[in-house]
């Protein structure tokens, strides 16, 4: 072990200078256009969600917490939640477990790697809508997967008048449109592992699986708090391949919470409460990340 | 350094089109800038813009400029437009819309802009459809409505008289499940699901439900009323076609794939699929009871004038009392299949002369235009058409009774309307 | 070291396999635009069963898409320059920095990032119409010149490059500014890779925003182009998905381009082990 340089920093309480005014150049610039797009409208729309406006008249009447109670008295909305985690659920773990398989299946010499790659990514570039209408043509009971199951002796469901059926299906479909997307993230934190670790563990005897498990996995572990990150804020939102693939159906089984926001403010001109649903489900995938951070070691991986 | 000219850069050429702003120029050389957003699009949107290039040409003083703006996200542009004054001049949107638009508050009168004689000689119930407190928001500018279509070459597998559709619901019925007996095919089409906003189920249902002689709101739009004798005959004659098992729940697109019988569709689908049929089709007026009417939905687009200035505001009106004489109507119906919004036109030798002989498959949805209804224009439409279509769905699904189905749409509906 | 060849075959053979089922929808969409209108409404072959080429042209000169490239392109090009600058700055000042309230605004913006967009769009709207930039590249770049994913991912890339290198940079008299751009960003290369991927997806799949700030020919993107197929009274399927293809066509290409930086073997870390 080489000795490690010693480093004065500097321990005072004071703030060190040269970083403050070096933060606050470097902040400035996203902060300022985030502040303004992005933050200021965010605090313009809380307000929005404690008015009744349907999106037309001029004037917004404001109502307290109202949109907020008849939310949690909805049965609609809560339908919509229990949608929404079971989705959630599985989108974060098969994202998780496809985009690692195809990342690490694609961090090797191996011939035609960058073909492979670009097939992988053809589903992220895809239009939602063409995605969905093409899953929905072949989940048809008469259609290509069911044909297929024929073949292996399994009778196929009715896929999307099924309600369980119908989830699985928007969450397989999710899954295989953002894989590509899964993977490049994986393929990106991959490059920055330090390979002397793992020609010490094989020196060591260890086998593959246990490289992956001990060495890989921990090491990954800030990637995959962002993967998953991503998933949740997917799921939590996903809108447009919901609309094409279900509509929401059959009868609120796919009325996950970003289509039942969407039909609320914009299909049946409730901006007011549409837009509450919006700030619930912002706490609740915050909630649900914070305890992932805390639970992940504040996103830091293991050193 | 390298990197750090690179981002310098990069921050410069940000800046420069951040001040570049190059922004489309206003009203040219005086003429006075209409703006129109319509959400036609291929062929009716190229019809539109000639006739608009014809208006352009010969009126130096204003410009047209028209603008394509998708339907799905029309209402949503202009929600965003309103609250920032960047308003067209002109909207032509879906009539249903046009309640909750109104709500802006900043609607033209049409009444004083439009010539009387054309205001008289609108299809009435569009422009009843168009009155809001006291003020005429809207004017119709294409109509369409729902007729029964059907596969000629299904009807003759079935040994149906391709040149025999149906004329009431008992026949409909008939001929139908002699279909899916013969060709194992569903014999019509019916619209079973809710989907997001409710409104393709209310809408096929109303031109039932007023065939049976039911209304579907009272007429000031405060209370349902289609829980009566006539709104369960409704309902039982869809019961009657799931049961059978000629009209499958949830299999509603089965016509259009040439694997259904027949359906109730819009007068729309005549024009798209004139040139170049998928299978060959008919078409004939809805069917009703033997001791119902005829009735059909309406729809269409409706040209509403924002008062952006006075300026602007005439020169709109200009554009849409000439857009409502009949040469443009007869045009523009001629060039796009859509149904004349004028009377005169409809009825008008000329007119069916070129529909007997361009199109004859278009003539039940044109003599239908008299006994046509439009729908309720309360903004709270698109909110009642969803609970209505919730409640219904459970009895097509066959999760409640025709009369429970009824009650608790009704309910929902009232309830929606008192909540505001 | 050369992995075995039942262990290179095995990995070909599964790759092969998903390779097909992520495939498969995208052969619907081609077998589609070759299509007449008709056998968009009857058709039910996956396979192209008609060969009508010409649907491309016919997509194309629907509208002025070349015109709407341009635009394209003119916003992509300052979207991801912008992720690529302003992100990183701030990515840096959260992942190294020092500074009080660092934590609360770097959970501010996580929380905004879980704000569906709808909720902003209206808002935002009215800022950049007050602003004078309807129908403007000013509004298409500028409200999206920054954007929280890319903070993030790039803050947890920089959390992961070892501190040793820094400080010994330091050591050597390097400012913090210095370390940040003669350190961070070379090692960082596969980080900025995949941001550009994401945010050129991002620029050129984006629908809504562009729809509502645009309203002439002059600034309008693809996407709007493209929406003008799904009308009020039915799709054109096969104009659809001849357009749809040839739009994702570039996306294709920019990440076929930036993936290469995610390659094992050019020096990442700077460790030498």
């Amino acid at each position: 072990m080489t000795a490690t340089p010693v480093v004065i920093r500097r321990r005072s309480r004071r703030w060190d200078r040269e970083q403050l005014v070096t933060a606050a150049l470097f902040l400035a610039p996203a902060l300022i256009v985030l502040g303004v797009f992005v933050l200021y409208p965010i605090v313009n729309a809380a307000h929005l969600s404690l008015t009744s406006w349907d999106g037309f008249a001029p004037v917004k009447e404001f109502i307290g917490f109202d949109n907020y109670v008849r939310l949690a008295q909805d049965p609609e909305f809560w339908n919509s939640i229990l949608v929404t985690v079971v989705y959630a659920a599985g989108v974060c773990l098969l994202s998780v477990a496809s985009g690692l398989a195809v990342a690490l299946l694609l961090d090797a010499p191996l011939r035609g790697r960058g073909v492979y790659r670009g097939i992988y990514f053809l589903p992220a570039v895809t239009s939602s809508v063409a995605a969905a209408i093409v899953w929905k043509y072949m989940l048809d009971p008469a259609g290509f997967v069911n044909s297929v199951l024929a073949q292996v002796g399994i009778t196929g469901p009715d896929w999307l008048q099924d309600r369980w059926f119908a989830l699985a299906a928007l969450t397989m479909l999710t899954v295989w449109k953002n894989i590509g997307l899964n993977a490049v993230l994986y393929l990106t934190a991959l490059q920055a592992l330090p390979q002397g670790i793992y020609e010490a563990a094989q020196l060591d005897g260890a086998s593959l699986w246990q490289r992956l498990r001990h060495l890989t996995f921990p090491l990954l572990a800030p990637m995959t708090f962002f993967v998953v990150v991503q998933a949740l804020i997917t799921s939590f939102q996903a809108f447009d391949l919901v609309y094409v693939l279900t509509g929401g159906g059959p009868r609120g089984g796919t009325d996950v919470l970003g289509m039942f926001m969407y039909r609320t403010a914009f299909r049946l001109g409730e901006f007011g409460y549409g837009t509450a649903i919006a700030f619930v489900t912002l706490l609740l995938v915050l909630g649900v990340t914070l305890v992932q951070w805390k639970a992940s070691g504040s996103g830091k991986a293991d050193r | 350094m390298h990197r750090k000219t690179l981002i310098l850069g990069a921050a410069g050429l940000v800046g420069a089109l951040t001040l570049a702003g190059c922004s489309a120029s206003e009203t040219s050389d005086g003429a006075t800038e209409v703006t129109v957003w319509h959400y036609w699009d291929g062929a009716n949107a190229d019809a539109f813009d000639a006739l608009v290039k014809e208006y352009n040409d010969s009126h130096d003083d204003v410009k047209i400029a028209p603008s394509n703006v998708p339907n799905a996200d029309f209402l949503t542009k202009l929600r965003a437009s309103a609250t920032s004054r960047t308003l067209p001049d002109i909207a032509i949107g879906d009539l249903v819309w046009v309640p909750q638009i109104a709500q802006l508050g900043n609607l033209a009168d049409l009444e004083g802009s439009v010539p009387a004689d054309t205001l008289t000689d609108i299809n009435s119930a569009l422009t009843t459809f168009g009155s809001i407190g006291g003020k005429q928001v809207s004017l119709p500018v294409s109509a369409n409505n729902l007729g029964y279509m059907y596969n000629k070459t299904l009807f003759t597998e079935a040994g149906l008289d391709p040149e025999a559709p149906p004329t009431t619901w008992e026949e409909l019925l008939d001929q139908a499940k002699i279909i899916t007996e013969k060709t194992g095919k569903p014999g019509y089409d019916l619209f079973t699901q809710a989907g997001d906003n409710g409104e393709g189920l209310t809408w096929n249902f109303q031109v039932n439900l007023w065939q049976a002689g039911g209304e579907f709101l009272t007429d000031d739009n405060s209370a349902a009323a289609f829980n009566t004798p006539e709104g369960r005959k409704a309902l039982q004659f869809w019961m009657d076609l799931i049961d059978s098992g000629t009209s499958p729940y949830a299999k509603w697109g089965e016509f259009e794939k040439g694997q259904g019988g027949s359906a109730q569709e819009g007068s729309w689908m005549v024009g798209i699929w004139a040139a170049d049929p998928p299978f060959e089709f008919g078409a004939a007026f809805a069917p009703y009871p033997a001791d119902g009417s005829p009735a059909t939905n309406l729809g269409g687009e409706q040209a509403m004038i924002f008062d952006n200035s006075d300026a602007e505001t005439k020169a709109a009106s200009d554009f849409l009392s000439w857009f409502l004489e009949p040469e443009q109507v007869t045009k523009w119906s001629e060039e796009t299949g859509m149904l004349p919004v004028l009377d005169s036109v409809a009825t008008g030798e000329d007119y069916l002369d070129w529909v007997e002989s361009t199109e004859p498959r278009l003539l039940p949805f044109v003599q239908q235009m008299k006994d046509a209804h439009a729908r309720p224009n309360t903004p709270l439409y698109p909110k009642i058409s969803m609970a209505f279509a919730q409640e219904i769905e459970k009895a097509l699904a066959g999760e409640a009774s025709v009369s429970d189905a009824l009650d608790a749409a009704e309910k929902a509906v009232n309830n929606t309307i008192a909540k505001g | 070291m050369r992995q075995s060849l039942s262990v290179r075959l095995g990995r070909h053979a599964i790759l092969l396999i998903g390779s097909l089922a992520v495939v498969l929808p995208f052969l619907w969409m081609f077998t589609t635009s070759l299509q007449s209108r008709a056998e968009t409404y009857t058709n039910t072959s996956i396979l192209p069963t008609s060969w009508h080429w010409e649907n491309y042209a016919h997509a194309w000169e629907a509208a002025p898409f070349g015109q709407y490239y341009i635009s394209s392109v003119i916003m992509a090009v300052g979207i991801v320059s912008g992720h690529l600058v302003l992100d990183a700055l701030s990515a840096y000042a959260f992942a190294r920095l020092n500074f009080p309230g660092r934590n609360a605004i770097f959970m501010v913006l996580l929380a905004a990032l879980m704000v569906p967009t709808f909720v902003t769009i209206i808002p935002a709207y009215t800022i950049v119409a007050d602003l004078g930039w309807i129908d403007s590249y000013a509004g298409l770049i500028v409200p999206r010149l920054a954007d929280v994913f890319g903070i993030i991912l790039l803050r947890q890339y920089f959390m992961s490059i070892p501190q040793e290198i820094e400080d010994a940079a330091r050591i050597d008299g390097c400012s913090r500014i210095g370390t940040f751009f003669r350190i961070i960003v070379p090692l960082s290369m596969p980080a900025f890779a995949t941001l550009a991927i994401f945010s050129f997806l991002f620029a050129w799949n984006d629908f809504l925003w562009p729809l509502l700030v645009t309203n002439t020919d002059e600034v309008r993107t693809i996407q709007i182009g493209l929406s003008s197929f799904v009308g009020r009274y039915g799709t054109s399927w096969n104009y659809l998905m001849a357009g749809t293809l040839t739009a994702t066509v570039p996306s294709i290409i920019v990440f076929l381009f930036f993936q290469r930086a995610l390659v094992r073997g050019i020096a990442t870390t700077g460790l030498k082990d």
